[in-house]
């Protein structure tokens, strides 16, 4: 009881509130800080609106932390102001994805092989506010017949199983199958 | 006729105002760390459950972590954050399984001193891969050029199980190099088929994650 009584109840409240306040603001911090983000680090390297096929996975050329080795890939980051994205990606076996990422790391689209049949993607990708009014005849035929998302910046992500150095070539021409393409509104 | 009687002022004595004086600032003393402390409290925490994940965004399989909204648009603010500042990639949960174990099954930190041994069931249908970091997301240099094994690459049992070893020296079968990293992360990744999985299917997969075994430490 004497314990209880040594203990200042207001400095105690005043600790837990300070403490909760600070804890969520840094987490929001964090969340809206996107220097280290992928779609940062892959914006700051590779060219947009087009799409490029990286190497092996090694140590010294990994891109990004954690970057799995057992694939290839294909990025295209994008940014839609002006322009419709066009996406196509082959995906001929098990283990072949595509996704669509926003610049915070959230999926806007992703797709995989499936084991019996081969698959072929084809994507538009518009921008998300009002500037969009519509898109050129060759685009809005194409926007009837594929997938549309919306998504003023994000980045693109082809991803082929890396089965070791005698399937390579063949997944390279694959890969080199892969497009984005702007096409102007 | 009423009477008022006056009581005289006793000035405080100079003892009590430095009681006092010493008691406010002993007082602002205790409001400041006070402060402090909550503030250091308030950003460790913030970080620790960014980082290391919490009951809140992440379950835990024995070893594996798996956050489990990870790249949905409904994710929590950690979930969120750990995506963004740490720079991964990953494939959303809607179509992926991906597990990271910083710890053995017996719970001792994975090390690059160590031995390990992976032993998988058999994943019928699912394209999965197993690979090995070191504690800041880097591939482990090794003169074999081996980092990870996945479901084309691995020499697995006949029952479709698989062994994967980890260490410094050379071994036969499933042997990824580890030598000289430090702290150890795995990373294995379960890509759901086309056509997805449903929640039954999803929980017998995790209950089928490799389990971590130490061998030995040099």
């Amino acid at each position: 009881m004497n314990f209880f009584r040594r203990i200042d109840w207001r400095l105690l409240l005043i600790f837990v509130l300070v403490a909760a306040i600070v804890h969520i603001v840094s987490t929001f911090l964090a969340v809206n800080d996107q220097r280290g983000s992928a779609y940062a680090r892959l914006a700051h390297i590779l060219p947009h609106n087009t799409m490029t096929i990286l190497g092996p996975v090694e140590p010294q050329q990994a891109l990004l932390p954690y970057l799995s080795p057992d694939a290839r890939y294909a990025f295209c980051p994008f940014d839609t102001a002006d322009t419709t994205m066009r996406v196509h990606a082959l995906l001929p076996d098990l283990g072949w994805t595509v996704g669509v990422y926003a610049p915070d790391g959230t999926s806007l689209y992703f797709a995989a092989a499936s084991s019996e049949r081969e698959t072929t993607i084809n994507l538009s990708i518009i921008p998300a506010d009002d500037r969009f009014l519509g898109l050129s005849g060759e685009a809005q035929q194409a926007a009837d017949t594929d997938q549309t998302i919306a998504a003023p910046k994000g980045f693109i992500v082809v991803r082929a199983p890396d089965r070791g150095e005698p399937y390579r070539s063949e997944t390279q021409t694959i890969l080199e199958k892969a497009s984005c393409a702007a096409r102007r509104t | 006729m009423a009477s008022i009687e006056l009581k005289s002022y006793d000035p405080p004595s100079t003892m009590g105002l430095v009681r006092s004086i010493v008691a406010i600032i002993f007082r602002a003393i205790s409001l400041i760390l006070t402060v402090a402390l909550a503030t250091g409290v308030g950003v460790w925490s913030s970080r620790y459950m960014i980082s290391r994940g919490s009951p809140l965004s992440v379950d835990t399989y024995g070893p594996w972590q798996h956050w489990r909204d990870l790249g949905r648009e409904s994710a929590d603010p950690y979930t969120k954050a750990q995506l963004v500042s740490t720079g991964k990639l990953r494939i959303s949960a809607d179509s992926a399984g991906i597990f990271e174990a910083r710890t053995d099954s017996q719970g001792a930190r994975l090390h690059s001193s160590c031995n390990y041994k992976i032993e998988g069931a058999s994943l019928p249908g699912l394209w999965w891969s197993l690979a090995v970091f070191d504690s800041r997301g880097r591939l482990i240099r090794n003169d074999a050029d081996r980092y990870d094994f996945t479901a084309d690459t691995i020499a697995p049992n006949p029952n479709g199980s698989f062994v994967v070893t980890l260490g410094r020296d050379a071994r036969p079968g499933n042997w990824i190099p580890t030598g000289g990293a430090g702290r150890l992360v795995l990373v294995f990744t379960v890509l759901d088929p086309a056509n997805g999985l449903s929640d039954e299917q999803r929980a017998e997969r995790n209950k089928r994650l490799p389990i971590i075994t130490r061998e030995s430490c040099s």
